[in-house]
């Protein structure tokens, strides 16, 4: 999990994806689109040519609204999804 | 002096008090009931959405959770449900100049059940459009919409998708129904 920030009010984890050019952040975006859709959760994302900023919020039903282990193991499998569109 | 009554439709029924009588705005087409009916205000209303039917199959409920969430149940916030129409997730794409703007929003409409709400003209030759629709909907469209106008001059300047946007966000998603200077 490099590169993530945990940010307070509100609380979200955050990170910022460079790419050499569109083509390489396309193929990311698609890749994390896909994997969203596989386990049905959406962080905030907004990108560039060659940028994309992922924002994962908390659960719904997470009632302290907090970070928690599910966030960060989301992060994680994001970060994956990176190296593997890298390699 | 002339009868006032001539200024009356032919069709309108004296029985009705004045204060009972609704004017039914929906288009014309839409509408095939009397014009009278208070009853018909509601419904119409809810015929105000969206013409194309949004998948309900997916769980428009995603993790994604949001900072500031409504509290309440969706189904009681009555301003969730006046935007619910157009679904939950909010998906934007600023351009610079129209024609990339336009080509984002055909792409964005024609890749998944998205809904195009607004097309800004935000000054200087930028231009945001913006989808509202089932979370995934809009994840692709925006993909889609991004992709289409980053091949159109130097089109693409950002991008953006909220998935769950705050109520209090809902009325800064209308138009201000900026125009070009002439």
């Amino acid at each position: 999990m490099e590169g993530w920030r945990q940010k307070k009010r509100p609380e979200c984890l955050e990170k910022r994806f460079e790419f050499q050019s569109y083509e390489k952040n396309r193929d990311f975006l698609d890749a994390l689109g896909d994997f969203c859709e596989k386990v049905n959760r959406f962080p905030d994302i907004s990108f560039g040519k060659t940028y994309a900023n992922i924002t994962i919020r908390p659960l719904e039903n997470n009632e302290k609204e907090e970070i928690s282990k599910d966030d960060h193991d989301f992060a994680s499998k994001i970060d994956f999804l990176n190296k593997q569109e890298e390699n | 002096m002339t009868n006032s009554s001539n200024r009356r439709p032919k069709s309108s029924n004296k029985t009705i008090k004045p204060k009972d009588q609704v004017v039914d705005v929906s288009p014309l087409n839409s509408t095939n009931k009397s014009k009278t009916s208070s009853r018909i205000q509601s419904s119409s209303t809810k015929k105000v959405s969206s013409t194309k039917s949004i998948p309900s199959t997916k769980n428009l409920s995603n993790g994604s959770g949001g900072a500031g969430l409504p509290k309440t149940p969706t189904g009681k916030n009555k301003s969730f449900e006046t935007y619910s129409n157009f679904g939950i997730a909010l998906g934007m794409i600023e351009t610079r100049g129209l024609v990339p703007a336009i080509e984002a929003a055909d792409a964005m409409t024609k890749a998944a059940e998205v809904n195009l709400i607004v097309k800004e003209l935000v000054g200087g030759g930028y231009v945001t459009v913006m989808v509202r629709g089932e979370t995934g909907a809009v994840n692709a469209s925006v993909r889609a919409g991004a992709d289409a106008c980053e091949r159109v001059g130097d089109g693409l300047v950002a991008a953006h998708i909220i998935a769950r946007p705050h109520v209090e966000v809902e009325p800064a998603l209308k138009g201000s129904g900026a125009k070009r200077r002439s």
